[in-house]
């Protein structure tokens, strides 16, 4: 889990416009996050539930379409802006940033971290290999 | 989600066994399936009297509808249970419920008519001791119903939120549980 923790926080060290990002699973458990400034445990455990019910939405709806399984969800809101992403069937990644983000340079960003944030939670999944 | 088997059996570890009282009422079956009209009568008179109760209904459906009771009385009290109606009560109630919009508090209040209305008839058709024995074994199978169709309801329902947005029931488990320990955290530090 500390290395979970540990490339979450490199996301956050390195993109001064993300402000929070939590990895869940899917039935809406908080796996790891980290964010700017402190959050309240219990909001944690919320914006988990509602993150993994972002990316199971989106996929019903994409699915539905006919358009395959959803890579990105993209909400703006009033005040910033959250990307959530499914990770395969067994996780979900939620980010917050800035409304203002330059959005393809924090896309690049989040999108060359999760191919290693998911091959680590699979190994914390299954530390045998 | 949970399957009819695992209900029944909580219900039988809680409740007591259905056996015995499924035997007690083979042995009236014959008799008290003879009411089966009088308890469609009673049955519909009273969901018909009562708007939201009545409202569920379509027009021109209530003869209908008093078959199938009768369809149903006559099932119950002839004390002869398979898997097969087991899983009806479960399955194909559930889904006609919540089709057709009737909640769980409905049904529940309908069965507890039914009890009353049996109550009532058999203390009139028998003397006292038999009556008791045979009341508690209807009693006793139409509440481990009433237990099966409200659990079949409520995974019904939960299964068409899942199948609708594609939450898993896990997912929709978690939501209700953050919810209910938050406002439960809250009532007591009020």
């Amino acid at each position: 889990m500390d290395s979970l923790k540990a490339l979450l926080e490199d996301l956050i060290h390195r993109t001064p416009e993300v402000y929070g990002v939590i990895l869940v699973t899917t039935d809406g458990f908080p796996v790891s996050y980290a964010f700017r400034g402190s959050v309240d445990q219990a909001e944690i455990d919320k914006q988990a539930a509602v993150i993994a019910s972002l990316a199971s939405l989106a996929r019903r709806s994409t699915e539905s379409m006919d358009l395959g399984s959803p890579e990105e969800i993209l909400i703006t809101a009033e005040m910033g802006r959250m990307f959530v992403y499914r990770l395969e069937d067994i996780a979900a990644l939620g980010v917050v940033t800035a409304k203002d983000v330059t959005a393809g340079f924090v896309l690049l960003r989040i999108r060359q971290m999760l191919p290693v944030l998911m091959e680590e939670f699979k190994n914390t999944l299954n530390p045998g290999g | 989600m949970r399957t009819h088997t695992e209900i029944l059996r909580d219900f039988e570890s809680i409740a007591g066994p259905i056996g015995p009282h499924a035997e007690v009422l083979r042995e009236y079956a014959d008799k008290l399936q003879e009411w089966d009209e009088f308890f469609a009568k009673a049955f519909y008179d009273r969901l018909f009297s009562y708007d939201p109760t009545a409202s569920i209904f379509r027009d021109g459906e209530r003869t209908e509808r008093e078959e199938t009771l009768k369809i149903w009385y006559r099932k119950v009290v002839s004390g002869e249970y398979d898997d097969t109606f087991w899983e009806w009560q479960f399955r194909r109630v559930g889904l006609v419920h919540v089709a057709r919009g009737i909640p769980n508090e409905f049904m529940l209040a309908a069965m507890a008519f039914v009890q009353n209305v049996f109550l009532m008839k058999v203390k009139d058709e028998f003397p006292p001791d038999e009556a008791a024995r045979i009341y508690l074994a209807f009693k006793h199978v139409t509440d481990a119903i009433a237990t099966i169709i409200a659990a079949g309801y409520m995974y019904t329902y939960l299964e068409a939120v899942s199948e609708s947005t594609g939450m898993s029931l896990k997912l929709i488990e978690r939501h209700a549980k953050l919810v209910a320990q938050r406002e439960y955290a809250d009532g007591k530090s009020e």
